[in-house]
């Protein structure tokens, strides 16, 4: 007697289908061998359909809404911050140059902010380095180090990503 | 498919508690298919919140072509895949396993008898889905947890029906056969 192979049986467990099942079912009547091997694939097939063991995080939904809306609002609440930081540092960095090469310059400083940056920052910006020695050229560099760490630091609030902890319950 | 389309519809248009009950009605989908396929559990739960995410941003572009179940558990398996890529946690013959795979776990020279000493027959099922290969997991998962068919499994993972069949078969024979090697057979009917 040729006994139920494990596809066969896994097959008469998945698609039921009354032609193909009535050689099956006519095999199990007489094969204790083979409905124990059914009683098994039945018994397994019942715990892997058991999702007892998995743990589902409470208020999911929740968090990923909060997720969404921080991200969104810290977006929306902080860059305006950050752009004013970003921008005074650069205000900060003209006056100083402007204070620091010639105080007379300071209305041409002015003036070069507010040009084309390409046309007439450079020709300005060379001409304060040519004035600048000494303890002058010390305070310049502490100006633009301030300049650059208070954008570096605008920078990283700008793109920090908070995320909210889940804790997990048993569902 | 036509009663998916309300809740989508209420979700594009910006009703945040619509997506609120979209997320509860997939929850249990998500989870299984992120737990099932992500062995690190920090990394878990924040997979599950981009999984999501990426649903949200893109369920516009949903066109009910498949049952939104089916379009949801492609999100998640593609989210876990490229995360898996990322972490170069993924490897080939965990993503297509040949025919050689499953053979070799059993005689990876652990014998489950002695393992198994002690242990509940559910939880040394888990432990023994665990150490399957990544499209073997992620298969019995969809088909018993889910209960979809071989063609949306297909349709999930990009594999032939006939491939998602083969794995399925093979990975239950393997499991039953680990299984009563390391208990009697009335522990694991009961």
């Amino acid at each position: 007697m040729r006994h139920l192979t494990d596809e066969e049986i896994q097959a008469y467990l998945d698609t039921p289908s009354e032609e193909a099942d009535a050689d099956v079912r006519h095999h199990l009547e007489t094969c204790e061998r083979c409905r124990k091997a059914l009683a098994d694939y039945r018994a397994l097939y019942r715990r892997l359909g058991d999702d007892a063991a998995f743990v589902f995080p409470p208020d999911l939904a929740k968090s990923v809404l909060t997720r969404m809306g921080l991200e969104r609002r810290r977006r929306r609440l902080t860059l305006p911050g950050d752009l004013v930081i970003v921008v005074s540092a650069i205000a900060l960095m003209l006056i100083g140059i402007s204070v620091l090469g010639d105080l007379g310059s300071l209305f041409d400083a002015a003036s070069a902010a507010m040009r084309p940056i390409l046309e007439y920052s450079t020709p300005h910006l060379a001409a304060a380095r040519d004035r600048i020695t000494g303890a002058d050229f010390t305070v310049t560099i502490l100006v633009y180090g301030a300049a650059i760490l208070a954008a570096l630091w605008a920078m990283d609030r700008a793109f920090e990503r908070r995320r909210p902890t889940i804790t997990h319950q048993r569902r | 498919m036509d009663n998916e389309r309300g809740p989508v519809e209420q979700i594009l248009a910006g009703d945040k508690d619509a997506f609120a009950r979209f997320i509860d009605r997939y929850k249990a989908l998500v989870v299984h298919v992120v737990y099932r396929m992500i062995p690190n559990r920090e990394d878990r739960e924040d997979i599950l919140q981009e999984v999501f995410m990426k649903i949200y941003r893109s369920l516009a572009g949903f066109r009910f072509e498949s049952k939104l179940s089916t379009w949801v558990a492609r999100v998640a398996y593609n989210t876990c895949v490229n995360h898996l890529n990322k972490k170069r946690e993924l490897l080939l013959e965990e993503f297509r396993p040949d025919l050689e795979t499953l053979d070799e776990l059993a005689g990876d020279g652990e014998r489950p008898d002695q393992s198994a000493e002690g242990m509940d027959v559910s939880l040394r099922l888990r432990a023994e889905i665990e150490k399957l290969p990544l499209a073997y997991r992620t298969i019995l998962t969809l088909y018993h947890l889910e209960e979809m068919s071989y063609k949306e499994i297909g349709e999930i993972m990009g594999l032939p029906e006939g491939t998602v069949k083969s794995y399925l078969f093979r990975a239950r024979k393997h499991l039953k056969a680990r299984l009563l090697s390391g208990y009697r057979r009335e522990d694991l009917w009961s």
